[in-house]
């Protein structure tokens, strides 16, 4: 449909308005109730009269539920809008050791191995090395900061406690060009494993965690160890860590 | 999403042509057109071709079912509620304030359905307290006060506009 | 080839040749053209980065041979897949606005003008369907609410 031809012709907004209330008033049958009568849009656009929203109103509400639902959802990633986050899924601090959790230790049924006290973390390079938990504890221990973002979406920032990565592998004469993969104690499942090439494999912030935010890892985050690297997507920090093998 | 990028480019500019195809094209614009058109389908295909050639992940008919059920919802259910909620509107709301009744409602339906599943209870699971953490019903009442809020400030300066400019 | 295309088809009856169902079916003035290319610009742009982020997102996690992805900035994957779910819901009001201007189009009559134009309405049935799917599974995937059996990301992806 295209613009009223009397509307089109221009005047100050004013007049318009004015002209428009005027209107308004007279405005009686069910028909003219339907075309007449605008506002919002102060025929500013050239919109012709309707019967409520302008064109340029509809624009107006049309960016304003944006915007509403920006504010309300965009706290689950960025810390600055937390304090509004009222309608994400997620909220940053809520979960256990004010992080949140992906994927539980039940869900992923690695419960019972997981806490099992005769764990032990191998790594398999040219040399096989393998360690208890009082080894994986004694071993020199690094704290990075890092943000853990899942591909839902949301992110948060953490304190991370452990091993380098790269310690390790280079403990059990890996090559630093090698692609490794990082196996969890889960016996099924898509995300059971997942490779790390040689860019987050090397970097020093990667780290084979046992801790976070200053305390031993909970188990629903990954408790022996986990594995937490830069820039990398939630699935593939894998949990519950027990291989790591040269690929 | 929804084959942005090369894919849908020519289908949206289809979609925002004012005129119907063939009418008067330059043999540019047609040449244009035709990779567009050709880029879109490729598209179309290859994402076709993926979703068949998984159908252990993507359980094609149940995907099928999902693809033409929203569009089913969305043509059937949703635009004639809309419809109704408008014509409704029209008869109960006076003009001066009808604008901002509308605008706020298109606020609220939007933000109450991205929401939906949240305030609704759905989805989570019961040994996962982290995900959907909050009380989403007190959550949405507050952002729809709000924005209602924001109406009824909208409406009161209206009204106070249109007494200052006197009846006429 | 053009000329075949662009050929009109026999012009159908008088009755079925105008508008829409009944006249003033749809009296509203924003079924309109302006509205509708403005909604589609935004959503352009938002669909437009949710989709390059989603493509970012899934060839982090399924990475070619030559794609090597760097470790820094550390926040990288952060920022992108931030967008990618904001700009997901912020394009809900976007869609359905749009749609709702492009409304009374679909019982345009005629239905079909040529069979060009026959075949540009039937490809807006799949991005249509897509769009709508890819927000609502988007949605119902964020809230963990799996009510459907196929595969999110691997579906999300092909669909995309």
């Amino acid at each position: 449909m295209s613009a009223a031809p009397e509307r089109t012709a221009g005047g100050r907004e004013g007049n318009l308005r004015r002209e428009g209330d005027r209107r308004r008033e007279g405005a009686g049958g069910a028909e003219q109730d339907l075309e007449d009568q605008g506002n919002l849009g102060n025929g500013r656009d050239g919109a012709p009269p309707t019967g409520g929203l302008t064109r340029r109103g509809l624009a107006v509400a049309t960016g304003t539920a944006a915007a509403v639902i920006v504010a309300t959802t965009a706290g689950q990633a960025v810390p600055a809008l937390a304090p509004l986050d009222l309608l994400a899924p997620r909220r940053p601090d809520l979960g256990p050791q004010g992080l949140p959790v992906n994927r539980t230790a039940r869900a992923a049924r690695v419960a019972v191995a997981a806490r099992d006290p005769g764990y032990r973390l191998e790594v398999v390079g040219t040399r096989r090395v393998g360690y208890d938990l009082a080894q994986l504890h004694a071993l020199p221990s690094h704290t990075v900061r890092l943000p853990i973002t899942c591909v839902e979406g949301w992110s948060a920032d953490a304190t991370w406690h452990g091993p380098r990565l790269r310690d390790l592998l280079d403990a059990a004469l890996i090559p630093v060009d090698a692609t490794i993969r990082v196996e969890s104690l889960e016996a099924h499942g898509g995300y059971r494993a997942s490779e790390v090439r040689p860019a987050h494999a090397r970097d020093p912030l990667t780290l084979l965690a046992t801790g976070l935010n200053g305390a031993d890892l909970e188990l629903d985050h990954g408790y022996p160890a986990r594995l937490i690297a830069p820039d990398r997507p939630g699935v593939l920090q894998t949990k519950w860590v027990h291989r790591v093998v040269l690929l | 999403m929804s084959g942005d990028g090369d894919g849908d480019t020519g289908a949206r500019a289809d979609a925002d042509a004012p005129a119907p195809a063939g009418a008067g094209l330059s043999v540019g614009g047609f040449a244009l057109r035709v990779v567009l058109v050709a880029a879109g389908l490729a598209a179309l295909g290859y994402g076709v071709d993926g979703l068949l050639t998984m159908p252990r992940a993507t359980r094609p008919s149940n995907a099928a079912a999902w693809l033409i059920g929203g569009i089913v919802v969305h043509d059937v259910l949703l635009v004639p509620a809309t419809m109704l909620a408008g014509f409704t509107l029209s008869r109960l709301v006076r003009a001066p304030y009808r604008a901002v009744v509308q605008g706020a409602l298109i606020v609220s339906g939007a933000v109450a359905l991205m929401s939906l599943p949240l305030w609704r209870g759905y989805g989570g699971s019961v040994d996962n307290p982290s995900v959907n953490p909050l009380p989403y019903g007190r959550n949405l009442a507050i952002v729809l006060g709000a924005v209602w809020a924001g109406a009824a400030l909208l409406m009161i300066g209206r009204a106070v506009r249109a007494r200052r400019t006197g009846p006429g | 080839m053009a000329r075949m295309l662009s050929g009109r088809l026999p012009d159908p009856p008088a009755a079925v040749r105008r508008g829409p169902p009944w006249a003033g079916a749809f009296p509203s003035t924003l079924h309109d053209q302006r509205v509708a290319s403005l909604l589609g610009i935004a959503l352009g742009i938002t669909f437009g980065t949710c989709f390059l982020t989603g493509l970012v997102s899934h060839f982090m996690q399924h990475p070619p041979n030559w794609l090597s992805w760097p470790s820094r900035p550390v926040w990288l994957y952060r920022v992108t897949q931030g967008l990618h779910v904001t700009t997901g819901l912020a394009s809900v009001p976007l869609l359905l606005v749009k749609l709702w201007t492009v409304y009374p189009r679909l019982w345009e009559r005629p239905p079909v003008r040529s069979v060009t134009h026959a075949l540009e309405r039937l490809t807006l049935v799949p991005l249509i369907a897509g769009s709508i799917f890819q927000l609502a599974t988007g949605i119902a995937n964020i809230a963990q609410w799996y009510r459907f059996h196929f595969f999110f990301t691997v579906t999300h992806y092909w669909v995309a």
